[in-house]
């Protein structure tokens, strides 16, 4: 079967040759040197990864709680009031979606700009007169990327959760308005309990790929200002790919690949557990 | 004893309502607020992108005296120096190659693959949900050191094909499990039909499940054009000729060596855009009602007796 065999090509021989790999000292092109776990026994006493830990664990807090409320919030407002052009507003609000992360990168520098960027001139407006330097700013630029990366994971959410509500039966909000229901009622008692499970695929998603971002971390600090935007990710590639340390950044992905599968397994029984 | 009687509350609730306002009245005013509400998301989401596109259609001269503004004298001659001279139409044209060259593999072999998991037997068939599951959560950024040498030692670095198979493989197991859902729904009595008229498998999945799904095949195409179109990581490992660089790694490029033409990487951005936004106008019915939901509910792959464990 092709598929399959492409599959098993692409996902069990690279994790397989990467369990390898983080057990050499390589540079790429000389010799290679089996040195057990010591490239493990490394990453566990750098600073820079641990630090990288605590970011991505710090932004799986995040996009688990913001992007999972907005989208939410988006699909209500889209799914229970009936107004015209809601489709319209339904495409602008995914719209974020079709764009590259290159793109979403050149997009938020410009609005992160020091200089009559409209961040700051928002902040000007609000009356804050500082004019903060986001991306270099140590204490910002974590959040920064944060809240370019937010535009764009709300509309996820919002997809997942427009699909759920759709798919709740209408009799059941009528018959609530028939008692008198109001809209906190109808929220709170029929559509969050009936919409359960599209709330667990959310969750799932957002864990997930909040250890595993990278692109806008490249394209906009390259995990610099001073290590406060070092994330796993951009371990991975710079022990690999600039310091040629193939040993080492097998390593940090090798970390990354059981943090993944371990949040698989756990949301997998959970699945399991509540089809049953 | 503690339950009301319809009788008992009914009284109660027409007591309540004069002293709201009139039900229409008030109902008019909530609809305006919420419009008024969504205009304002809008508006904010919209905004970066209108950015974007105002910036491009300005001259330089006029980016300077407007920054933020809507455009007064609308120009494409950022356009024109972003497609020739910066060289977009090269990045363009890998673009295109290349998720095509991924549509038309992923979604080909994730028809057959789902096919083969929603209707045959098969050895090994029981370790697929582990295999689709790692393939589902695992991203190209654990992957890429292996890969990278993987390719390097088939000297297969800078071609189409190191980005092209590495994203069908990455893109399978959503590709098979989107489209799994889609055929396990279908009747059984089809296949047994068309076995009795005679068809093999081939023809089974080339007359009964391609047409049948088509629906699940074209959200799925749309899906991987847009994942790979949009694909960084994967070329900036596999790719450092920069003849074979695709449109979002050109644009960074591009930010380095132009970090002052504001107008002109503002319309490479656009270029980098427009072919999904048209895309997306033409096949957002098809995105929003993929079933996404039921991708991730099969990890449980209901036809095992219990969940399958890693």
């Amino acid at each position: 079967m092709p598929p399959f065999g492409l599959l098993l090509f692409f996902v069990v021989w690279p994790a397989v040759y990467l369990a390898y790999l983080s057990l050499l000292k390589w540079d790429g092109l000389g010799a290679r040197t089996f040195v057990g776990f010591a490239n493990y026994a490394r990453i566990f006493s750098d600073d820079r990864f641990v630090l990288a830990l605590r970011h991505n664990a710090l932004w799986s807090v995040g996009s688990l709680i913001f992007p999972p409320m907005i989208g939410l919030g988006l699909a209500i407002l889209l799914t229970r009031t009936k107004l015209r052009g809601r489709s319209f507003f339904q495409v602008i609000y995914f719209l974020p979606q079709m764009i590259s992360s290159a793109v979403i990168a050149v997009i938020w520098r410009w609005i992160y700009w020091p200089q009559g960027g409209t961040a700051n001139a928002l902040l000007h407006f609000l009356g804050y007169s500082g004019s903060p330097e986001w991306f270099a700013d140590r204490n910002l630029a974590l959040l920064a990327i944060f809240i370019a990366s937010c535009w764009v994971a709300n509309g996820f959410s919002m997809l997942i959760f427009q699909a759920a509500i759709s798919s709740i039966d209408e009799n059941l909000f009528e018959a609530a308005q028939m008692d008198g229901a109001n809209w906190w009622h109808e929220t709170r008692y029929i559509l969050l309990p009936n919409i359960r499970q599209a709330l667990s695929t959310v969750l799932i998603v957002s864990a997930v790929w909040s250890f595993q971002i990278f692109d806008l971390f490249y394209l906009t600090t390259k995990g610099g200002t001073g290590d406060a935007t070092y994330v796993l990710a951009i371990g991975i590639y710079n022990n690999t790919f600039t310091a040629r340390r193939i040993g080492v950044g097998a390593a940090w992905a090798m970390v990354l690949m059981l943090i993944i599968m371990g949040l698989a397994a756990l949301m997998m029984r959970r699945q399991g557990k509540e089809a049953a | 004893m503690t339950a009301a009687t319809p009788a008992q509350t009914a009284p109660k609730r027409p007591a309540e309502r004069p002293r709201r306002p009139p039900l229409r009245w008030r109902k008019a005013l909530t609809q305006a607020l919420v419009f008024l509400l969504m205009c304002a998301i809008g508006f904010a989401i919209l905004y970066p992108v209108l950015m974007v596109l105002f910036t491009a259609l300005k001259t330089d001269a006029e980016l300077a005296r407007n920054p933020l503004g809507i455009p007064q004298h609308v120009t494409l001659v950022n356009f024109d120096s972003a497609w020739r001279d910066a060289g977009m139409s090269k990045l363009f044209l890998n673009s295109v190659m290349i998720s095509v060259g991924v549509v038309l593999g992923s979604v080909l072999l994730s028809a057959m693959g789902a096919f083969a998991l929603a209707r045959l037997e098969f050895p090994g068939k029981r370790l697929l949900p582990i295999l689709l599951t790692g393939g589902l959560v695992l991203p190209f950024e654990t992957l890429m050191i292996p890969l990278f040498y993987t390719f390097k030692t088939l000297h297969a670095l800078n071609t189409y094909w190191a980005m092209i198979l590495p994203q069908v493989g990455l893109a399978l197991p959503f590709g098979i499990l989107l489209v799994r859902g889609f055929i396990a729904d279908l009747p059984q009595e089809l296949f047994d039909a068309a076995e009795i008229d005679g068809a093999g498998l081939w023809r089974q999945f080339l007359s009964v499940v391609i047409p049948l799904a088509r629906p699940a095949l074209i959200a799925l195409s749309v899906f991987q054009f847009l994942w790979s179109w949009n694909q960084y990581l994967i070329g900036l490992v596999m790719v450092q000729d920069p003849n074979m660089r695709t449109i979002p790694l050109g644009l960074t490029f591009f930010v380095g060596r132009y970090s002052t033409f504001y107008t002109g990487l503002a319309a490479a951005a656009v270029i980098a855009m427009l072919p999904m936004f048209a895309m997306y106008v033409v096949f957002h019915r098809q995105i929003q009602q993929a079933n996404l939901a039921g991708v991730l509910k099969q990890w449980t792959l209901p036809a095992s007796p219990h969940p399958a464990r890693l």
